[in-house]
């Protein structure tokens, strides 16, 4: 979590994430920036998101984003 | 499509409800594959042939990838970790030649019809202006309908087996509907197939609630489309085919009413078909989401023909942004440039392609290219001025002042986009563009571009349309409004909207009928 929260805190230092729970359909996470936070959890974590994971419930939240990172990391 | 046309439209969808309500559950879909390939055929002939052959090749084609995934389950039992992941990448090297071939044939279908005159006469001016003639002739190609709309849906389905985001379809009348269904024929909207291509498959019960809430938006829909859309072409071409007549006042003029123009238009028809679809229990694919009111390009693309949107940005956008070259080349630039940058630069390189292919959808010719391009700098100048002030601020900046200010600035520059869009080349957009400082009247009346009763009745809709999306804005329902009335307000809502369309409609004798804009695309 704290090493999510860091990574989404360097690219939008804004946002509340802890507290976010519609960070797409508000327009808080634009494509662009979950590309740019792809490629920041692949470098971070073991695991590889293809454009499939790239689906907006899987970015609605702080909560959702680390599901799927663990979801990957279990397959 | 002249408005007898468009009565026969009326009988077709009619006789084609009924059946469909008549035949048992399991023909249903039936029933709206056969009208909409009568549809097809009346209107495409031998042109037919094309939609066909996709249909056939994307059905075959998802069939082989399933054929493949199947292949590497069986395959993968009893492999250890490593043995497994080697077999994956062999599996998935497969998968890509088959979906290659899949998207190259379909493609070229559209590549051959749609910008090969384009691409030829580039050569050749190229060849020219190296003293080479090159005596290259125009070939005549006829498109056939709604070719650059089935051609995405029949790409995102077999993207979509190939990326494992459902199984491929075995019922091949299952996939011709999805392509080939005749509402959406006309100006999309680009659908997927584990959204609209699975409930217009489902059989739907009657419903008189979803009929009325159809007919409601199909009426809305013909309100835009032909009181308010047809009569705005009055003065949008009279001022774009002679320009050259008028002032800067009545160009910016012109130049705003056709903003209105497309949006009521392309919106009116989507809400057409929605409202079709609405009518059967179907649940349509948003296409707009009020755009007119954005702070940014950025998000009146989110708003505007989002369909297109969200297939460039899934298909194209992401497809190249977390490709292998362009994240290695992300990492490269670790610790070589600013923070900013390091997410800026690849993302600026994928969204290149992105709004190359936006313009070139639109049509082939350097204009379209331009104004897909035009909205790309846009942006790229967008992100890199909002993060110097996010960097000197520390802050999102917003308020209400910032807000309107948004939204005048992006409406401005949307209407240079829609100026670019309209005009015949771009030669003549930077001339419209060189023309907005000439002095000289706005009185359009006077200038018989336009009598005062049409005049008039343009600036009623603008500002019923404006409404309309603000009451929309506010989060308001405005069907869910109607329904709540008793039933003789709710008919004398229905009337009302049907008198308006035959009483206020764009049609007859000094009238000229126009072809839905995003239909020739």
């Amino acid at each position: 979590m704290e090493e999510l929260l860091e990574i989404l805190n360097e690219l939008k230092p804004t946002v509340d994430w802890e507290n976010e729970e519609d960070l797409v359909k508000r327009g808080l996470l634009t494509s662009m920036e979950i590309v740019r936070l792809v490629v920041e959890i692949n470098d971070n974590f073991d695991v590889e998101l293809t454009p499939i994971d790239v689906v907006p419930e899987n970015f609605y939240s702080v909560k959702t984003i680390l599901a799927l990172i663990e979801k990957l990391e279990n397959e | 499509m002249s408005y007898k046309m468009l009565i026969y439209f009326a009988f077709f969808a009619s006789i084609v409800f009924i059946l469909y309500q008549i035949f048992p559950k399991k023909y249903k879909y039936l029933v709206l594959l056969l009208f909409s390939y009568l549809f097809y055929f009346f209107s495409n002939s031998y042109l037919s042939i094309f939609l066909i052959l996709t249909t056939i090749s994307i059905y075959l084609i998802a069939l082989w990838i399933n054929k493949v995934n199947q292949e590497f389950k069986t395959k993968k039992e009893g492999l250890d970790k490593e043995a497994k992941k080697e077999l994956k990448k062999q599996i998935n090297k497969k998968k890509k030649k088959i979906l290659v071939l899949g998207i190259i044939f379909n493609l070229s279908f559209l590549i051959v019809l749609k910008y090969l005159n384009f691409i030829l006469g580039s050569f050749g001016s190229l060849a020219n202006l190296c003293g080479i003639d090159l005596h290259i002739k125009v070939l005549p190609l006829l498109m056939p309908l709604g070719i650059s709309f089935y051609t995405l849906q029949a790409l995102s389905y077999i993207i979509d087996v190939y990326r494992g985001k459902y199984e491929a379809e075995t019922n091949f009348f299952k996939i011709a509907l999805f392509l080939g269904f005749y509402p959406a024929l006309i100006e999309g909207p680009i659908s997927r197939y584990d959204e609209l291509g699975k409930d217009i498959t489902e059989p739907h019960e009657f419903s008189y609630e979803n009929m009325c809430h159809g007919l409601q938006l199909i009426i809305w829909g013909l309100i835009k489309k032909i009181v308010m859309a047809d009569r705005m072409n009055i003065i949008v071409s009279a001022v774009f085919d002679n320009y050259q007549d008028y002032s800067g006042l009545v160009i910016i003029f012109a130049v705003i009413v056709y903003t209105f123009q497309i949006y009521t238009e392309f919106s009116g028809i989507i809400d057409i078909v929605s409202g079709i679809l609405e009518m059967y229990g179907i649940r349509p694919t948003k296409n707009f989401e009020r755009p007119l009111f954005s702070r940014n390009v950025n998000e009146f693309w989110r708003k505007w023909h989002i369909s297109l949107g969200a297939w460039l940005r899934d298909y194209v956008f992401y497809s190249i942004s977390l490709s292998k070259p362009i994240t290695a080349f992300s990492k490269r630039l670790h610790g070589k440039v600013s923070k900013f940058f390091e997410g800026f630069l690849p993302v600026a390189i994928s969204l290149f392609f992105v709004w190359f292919a936006n313009g070139l959808w639109h049509g082939a010719s350097f204009k379209y290219i331009f104004y897909g391009l035009y909205y790309y700098i846009i942006m790229m100048i967008g992100q890199i001025t909002h993060e110097l002030i996010v960097q000197k601020t520390k802050k999102e900046l917003d308020n209400k002042y910032i807000k309107a200010f948004q939204i005048v600035r992006t409406f401005i520059l949307v209407n240079i986009g829609m100026l670019i869009f309209r005009a015949d080349t771009l030669t003549i957009a930077f001339r419209m563009i060189g023309q907005f400082f000439q002095s000289g009247t706005l009185n359009l009346v006077k200038a018989d571009v336009i009598d005062i009763y049409d005049l008039s009745l343009i600036f009623i809709s603008i500002i019923v349309v404006l409404i309309v999306d603000l009451i929309q804005e506010k989060g308001i329902k405005i069907r869910e409004f109607i329904d709540k009335k008793p039933i003789y307000i709710r008919y004398a809502i229905y009337i009302i909207g049907i008198l308006v369309i035959i009483i206020f409609g764009a049609y007859g004798d000094g009238y000229v009928p126009v072809d839905p804009i995003y239909g020739q695309f």
